[in-house]
């Protein structure tokens, strides 16, 4: 083989090499894009039961509660608690003792008798000349002081008073006469005086009577040894309407006095012929000197109107906030068909046979809003009466219920109030609801013998707020919600999805009609545009009813989804934890397509 | 990793792994002059004595394969394209995808032969080294891949890679039976030290997306023989020391050495008959039974269905309501390996090759013959079987030559082998499967080629 011959073979290898190459494959130079596409693909899902009680959980310490209702659980807004007043008491008051200046006065003499002393004492001791003087007195003018008894800073709830009990009054009189000797003896035949009226003497001397209407005091027959008569009484009690007590302004006064008003005394005296003339003067006089105790009150009778206070009595604020999502938007309308407020209410004064009141009023608060108040129809109140210790059961609500909660059912008073259906009603459900007891009161009453300054037992009460999560028709729930991030956390890159089908077949025992409407958004939360978009209708009640959801149209700009969920009650009936949703044979059925480029780095796009 | 890039790496690694399943020049099967015709047929000796040059002696690479580069890519307004190109419609992207689309490398190379008159007949020496790495790729992958998911039952079990190399040392000896004229016999002994042996089988192995429900059944299991290799494995929770240990990986602590032993052999017959020759010869009949062997999988076939997964909405205190995190763990579980610990030692049959051959001497020019070949590749899931159609040309004493064209598992395919055979000096060169088709940079766009050149000197 020659040069020739190689040089043959390797053009022929050449051409016929050539011949086999396909220049319009360009290996260096592929475009590597490429499509994944997914076409109808069906993703079977089995869902457990979706059931009420996994969507609104409830440990019972509110504000959704399961309760058992006509027999059966169920959910309610369920606020229970108790409320108590401080304990009741109406503090005494002190009235100072008056200061009363002595009284002086005269008394002139009327008869003037002499006759032999032996003869009439037949006393060897007396001698036989000494003579015998007798003389009676008697008070020309009625002497006397006045003063007044005041206090000030009575207890506001103290409206009028009849009468006081007091720790004992003391009244203590001295009066003594002047101008006598020494030697001669002095018998009190009447004493006539004018003390306070409308005292309840608790002890009265012998031989005095007292008129409490008239403020007389008579005494006769008294003895007055060394000149001088001493009257201590005690009184109990005071009749502020006989003591003519004015009460004005907190501040309690009886303008009063002491006067003698009339005095008879018979003097008798034995001296000797030389001094006749000057023993029995004919004017003499008599000083009376007055002193009365402080009066500090025990009980008081009366008028009276107190107001209940106490921080205890500041039911707490319902905070709503905690509702599930789903019943907690802003669009959602909710009106509940029978809420009740149930009050049970002691009466720790019925022994004072003093009854009391309340108002009641519920605040819906809602942020930058005015708090929307609602009351009893007519403005009921909550009156609890005198007539026993109770206690008192009261429902407030829009119509009576067959099944009250057995703690409030004995003896349980109805009290309308039909706007409470409407309480959480309004552009979403409130934060927060503040039930409040307005104005509690005694209302002014008689009272008898209330005792002063001490504690009685506070009032005390329970409270349920107790709304069966039952909606009336033209309730609304609506609830909005979004997610979003798929295109970067969710999808692939450059992934589009064309349709979105869920089908079901669903049973269900929920009372209320939903549509639940599902728009894709973009990145920026916008809707996506020129979508056909069929809700999902879930109908209350259904009963294995096929349910579809479908989107169609460009979703190459998906991001994620809104979600709008409207549901509307078809009845009454509360929703209950046991209520159920079930989903057989779920079904996704997604259209798509992934685009990639097989010849670029992963953070390159297409 | 993008698809491109995983399948331009595994084309890489198989080239890269060098190994050497037995892949014979049949082109030379019938060529007069090819020294080594006894390696596919024991009963064919040489007419005369030969010495391999070192290493160069025989050297034979091949690359067959039923996916070819010009499957995955497509041409579109001028551009090249890849399959997965949204314009170019699913059933002409994948017309050329087989089933199971199979891959295979395979490397020999003869250290050094000899051989020589004698002994009654013909007889040779030859050590050599043989690797072959192996892939199945079921076309669920390339569906998956093309058309996305959709509602269908894909079946990957058929998903395969195989590594093996080995060398080995044939005592080969023919001769001619005197009382059937015509009729020569011979018989190849082996005796094979192994290196490599690697598996990864997936048995039974399915996704069925159905429209009611999506089952995962995986089936796989890995077995390695190689001196070194470990398995990595999680450590044992010390409170359930008795738990599977999960495969995380693997590590090799050295470079892979003697790990086995087998013998085989090969055994031929050739009948002539005026001007027809008859042939048949079966090779690698034998077993190997190699050394510590490695074992992981899955542990019997595990299956996963949605249905047993119950979702649920608004946080449900359900016990059977499903965590996502488990299902997904679930999942992954499927094709977790657990390593079944090593087997002392692994015996199991080679891969065996059955040739039949009748060659025709044409009548009016004894330097020309045809002939054709059927050979049979029995490896399980690699089977394959290809006829040959050639011509021999041998126009002088010193040159001959085979052009020839080949059909069957790997398609059709042309072949050719020059041999040079003066005195002294025997080198050629040839090819049973050329590039049919290149691309614009002379890249294959067929994966059926292989070459095979070798020098020698002749005795």
């Amino acid at each position: 083989m020659n040069f020739k011959h190689l040089l043959l073979a390797a053009t022929i290898s050449a051409v016929a090499l050539d011949s086999c190459v396909d220049k319009d494959i360009d290996l260096f130079n592929i475009n590597g894009e490429s499509a994944l596409k997914i076409n109808n693909l069906a993703i079977p899902l089995t869902v457990d039961t979706i059931r009420l009680k996994d969507i609104i959980p409830s440990d019972n310490s509110g504000p959704i509660v399961v309760d058992t209702i006509d027999g059966k659980e169920s959910y309610a807004i369920g606020i229970e608690g108790s409320f108590a007043s401080d304990p009741i008491k109406i503090p005494s008051f002190q009235i100072p003792a008056p200061s009363i200046p002595p009284t002086i006065g005269t008394l002139r003499r009327n008869t003037l008798a002499k006759s032999n002393a032996r003869r009439i004492s037949q006393n060897p001791a007396i001698p036989s000349g000494d003579i015998v003087l007798k003389s009676n007195y008697e008070i020309n003018d009625a002497q006397g002081q006045l003063f007044t008894i005041s206090a000030f800073g009575l207890d506001s709830a103290i409206v009028d008073i009849s009468e006081i009990e007091t720790a004992p009054i003391n009244l203590n009189f001295d009066f003594s006469i002047k101008g006598l000797p020494t030697e001669a003896s002095i018998q009190i035949s009447s004493l006539e005086m004018s003390i306070p009226k409308g005292l309840k003497l608790s002890n009265i001397p012998n031989n005095f009577t007292y008129n409490p209407e008239t403020g007389i005091f008579k005494g006769s027959n008294l003895e007055a040894p060394n000149h001088k008569l001493v009257i201590n009484i005690q009184a109990s009690a005071l009749n502020l309407t006989q003591s003519g007590a004015k009460i004005e302004n907190q501040c309690f006064s009886i303008s009063s006095g002491v006067k003698v008003l009339s005095a008879k005394i018979y003097a008798e005296a034995v001296v000797s012929p030389s001094s006749l003339t000057n023993i029995l003067a004919e004017s003499i006089h008599y000083q009376l000197n007055s002193d009365i105790s402080d009066i500090t009150p025990k009980s008081i009778s009366g008028t009276i109107r107190y107001r209940l206070n106490g921080n205890s009595l500041n039911i707490p604020t319902v905070d709503l906030s905690m509702l599930p999502d789903f019943l907690a938007q802003n669009e959602t309308d909710l009106m509940l068909t029978n809420p009740q407020i149930y009050l049970n209410i002691n009466n720790p004064l019925s022994a004072y046979k003093i009854g009391f009141q309340t108002g009641l009023e519920i605040a819906a608060n809602r942020p930058n809003r005015d708090p929307q108040k609602y009351s009893p129809d007519n403005n009921g109140v909550i009156a609890i009466p005198s007539t026993s210790a109770g206690p008192f059961n009261f429902l407030l609500s829009p119509a009576k219920t067959n099944n009250p909660p057995a703690k409030f059912a004995r003896n349980l008073n109805f009290i309308p109030f039909s706007q409470l259906s409407n309480v959480i009603s309004g552009q979403g459900v409130p934060n927060s609801i503040d039930i409040s007891l307005l104005n509690p009161e005694m209302p002014q009453q008689k009272i008898e013998r209330f005792e002063l300054n001490k504690d009685i037992d506070s009032i005390k009460g329970h409270y349920k707020f107790h709304a069966p999560l039952a909606l009336k028709t033209g309730s609304v729930i609506i609830y909005k919600g979004s997610q979003s991030g798929w295109n970067t956390n969710f999808l692939p890159n450059n992934s589009r999805i064309e349709k979105i089908e869920i089908e079901a077949e669903m049973s269900s025992t929920l009372p209320i009609d939903a549509i639940v409407s599902i728009t894709p958004i973009d990145s920026i939360g916008e809707k996506i545009p020129n979508l056909t978009i069929s809700p999902l209708k879930l109908p209350a009640n259904a009963q294995n009813q096929k349910v579809e959801l479908s989107i169609a149209g460009d979703l190459s700009n998906m991001d994620g989804i809104s979600i709008v969920a409207t549901a509307f009650p078809k009845s009454e009936e509360p929703l209950a934890p046991s209520q159920i949703i079930i989903l057989k044979k779920l079904k996704a059925r997604v259209s798509g397509i992934y685009n990639y480029n097989l010849m670029k780095k992963n953070d390159e796009t297409i | 990793m993008k698809l491109y890039k995983l399948i331009l790496a595994a084309f890489i690694f198989l080239i890269s792994s060098s190994g050497a399943n037995a892949q014979y020049t049949y082109s030379g099967y019938f060529l007069d002059g090819y020294t080594y015709r006894y390696e596919m047929n024991p009963a064919v000796g040489n007419e005369r004595g030969f010495l391999s040059m070192p290493l160069l002696g025989n050297t034979n690479t091949s690359l067959r394969g039923t996916l070819n580069i010009s499957d995955l890519i497509h041409k579109h307004n001028g551009e090249t394209v890849l399959f997965t190109n949204p314009n170019i419609p699913s059933d002409i992207a994948l017309n050329k995808i087989k089933n199971i689309s199979k891959l295979s490398f395979d490397h020999s190379m003869t250290l050094l032969a000899f051989g020589f008159k004698g002994l009654g007949g013909y007889t040779a020496l030859t050590a050599s080294l043989r690797a072959n790495t192996s892939l199945a790729l079921p076309k669920a992958i390339f569906e998956l891949a093309k058309d996305g998911v959709t509602n269908r039952e894909y079946d990957l079990s058929s998903l395969y890679y195989g590594l093996q190399s080995y060398a080995q040392v044939a005592l080969n000896h023919s001769f001619d039976i005197k009382f059937i004229p015509g009729l020569k016999i011979g018989a190849t002994f082996k005796y094979i030290t192994g290196i490599t042996d690697t598996h990864i089988k997936f048995n039974d192995t399915k996704i069925s997306l159905g429209e009611d429900t999506w089952k995962i059944s995986a089936n796989a299991q890995l077995k390695s023989s190689i001196t070194g290799f470990k398995l990595q494995s999680a450590e044992p929770d010390p409170e359930n020391p008795d738990q599977p240990k999960i495969v995380t990986g693997f590590d090799s602590d050295g470079t892979p050495n003697i790990n086995g032993r087998g013998m085989a052999w090969d055994l031929g017959i050739e009948y002539k008959i005026k001007n027809l020759k008859f042939s048949a010869s079966i090779l690698d009949w034998g077993k190997m039974k190699w050394g510590k062997t490695l074992i992981a999988s899955t542990n019997g076939t595990h299956e996963f269905s949605t249905a047993d997964y119950t979702f649920s909405f608004g946080g449900s205190q359900n016990s059977s309501a499903t965590d996502p995190e488990k299902m997904t763990e679930d999942l992954m579980k499927l094709f977790e390996f657990v390593d079944n610990g090593q087997l002392e030692s692994d015996e199991k049959p080679l891969t065996s090759t059955l040739n039949l051959g009748i060659e025709y001497t044409l009548p009016f020019c004894k330097k020309i013959t045809v002939s054709a070949l059927g050979t049979s590749y029995y490896n399980g899931i690699l089977n394959d079987t290809q006829y040959r159609i050639g011509a021999n040309f041998a126009p002088g004493k010193v040159f001959s030559f085979n052009t020839n064209v080949v059909m069957g598992t790997y398609g059709l395919g042309f072949g050719w082998l020059v041999d040079l055979h003066a005195p002294g000096f025997n080198l050629f060169i040839g090819m049973d499967r050329c590039f049919n088709r290149l691309s614009r940079q002379y890249i294959p766009l067929n994966t059926n080629a292989s070459i095979n050149a070798g020098l020698n000197f002749l005795l």
